[in-house]
């Protein structure tokens, strides 16, 4: 391995949880987490050479995978086969409390729009206002706008 | 504010806890992410110059050894299809994966936005003008080089493949405006 791809490599380790949690979001099933989280690792690849700190990672890394996750939605295509991946935990069959706990978090996600779910799940990951704005392209003031009216369609579900 | 979305941010921690253990991602897959970029660059790229090549080469001289056109309506087909190929590469580089993954939501939307209306004026312009001129120009060539009861099948002929031609073209040009259609409505707000 080339000293870029191991920094990639040590780099995407790092953030795979936060990698994985935003293709479960958006994904109905394992099969397309699976497909969701390879797809999102080919893109930040992709990008990697160019990413030089324009940002922080965290932003950089929730940028490419929604926007992952809102093409892929559009363009069903696959990079080749897509490898499993090496987790035990089954987050849509089990029934332990953790996982329910987790289902329905995914089940509320699900319900609101994509820009709606790519917020709250910044907001979740304790992003500042300002740079859930970078990512979606609105400004700090509107993400505070938004995230109350997601709160009352919270509500109502 | 606070009840549901701090609900939620219990929730995420519960999940990333149990994913903290997890590998996820294991050797192989790294493997096949990083030869993904190269091995689909090369190819598009490989695939490109060769359809390129047979196209520009083969195609307008088939015209001109099997109908007999001039060599003016070889030249005038090789620039159009040089023109066509580098406006279709340009729409692809537009929206190429690379440009819209580090561009923000918003702005993805945009670039769509922009993408279906340039394609749409080129498909138009292609439609109503360059592809009109050009069978026009064929038809004249064919009708100037063969005699009469040849001409008339030929022309036939031509017309079948230019009909297929075409539809294909409009199955691609509204498949590409369905798919640009299906991001913008994904992105915009609701």
């Amino acid at each position: 391995m080339s000293n870029n791809e191991t920094e990639f490599s040590l780099l995407v380790r790092e953030h795979k949880s936060t990698i994985f949690t935003v293709c479960y979001m958006f994904s109905k099933d394992e099969d397309e987490v699976n497909d969701l989280f390879q797809e999102t690792l080919v893109n930040l690849w992709k990008g990697f050479d160019s990413f030089r700190g324009q940002c922080k990672v965290d932003t950089w890394i929730y940028r490419v995978a929604l926007n992952t996750c809102i093409s892929v939605e559009r363009k069903k295509k696959r990079h080749g086969k897509t490898i499993p991946l090496s987790i035990e935990a089954d987050l849509y069959h089990d029934t332990d409390t953790d996982t329910r706990q987790i289902q329905q978090l995914h089940q509320r996600i699900q319900k609101l729009g994509m820009v709606d779910r790519a917020i709250v799940l910044m907001w979740i990951e304790e992003m500042t206002y300002e740079e859930i704005g970078a990512v979606i392209g609105i400004s700090a003031q509107n993400v505070g706008v938004k995230l109350h009216r997601i709160k009352d369609e919270l509500k109502k579900q | 504010m606070k009840d549901e979305l701090t609900e939620m941010r219990n929730q995420i921690a519960i999940l990333k806890t149990k994913l903290e253990n997890q590998d996820i991602i294991n050797d192989k897959m790294m493997h096949q992410v990083v030869c993904a970029k190269s091995d689909s660059m090369k190819k598009k790229i490989v695939i490109s110059i060769l359809c390129a090549l047979f196209v520009i080469i083969v195609g307008p001289f088939s015209f001109h050894y099997s109908l007999g056109t001039s060599w003016y309506f070889v030249i005038g087909t090789d620039i159009a299809m040089l023109y066509c190929m580098m406006r279709e590469y340009r729409f692809k580089r537009r929206i190429s994966d690379h440009t819209l993954m580090n561009a923000t939501l918003l702005e993805v939307a945009k670039t769509i936005q922009e993408f279906k209306q340039d394609y749409k004026t080129y498909t138009f312009l292609n439609m109503v003008l360059l592809l009109p001129a050009w069978f026009g120009w064929l038809i004249w060539e064919n009708y100037q080089n063969n005699v009469s009861k040849e001409a008339i099948g030929l022309t036939i002929a031509m017309s079948v493949g230019l009909a297929i031609g075409a539809s294909i073209g409009l199955y691609m040009y509204f498949k590409i405006q369905n798919e640009a259609s299906q991001i913008i409505k994904q992105i915009e707000e609701q």
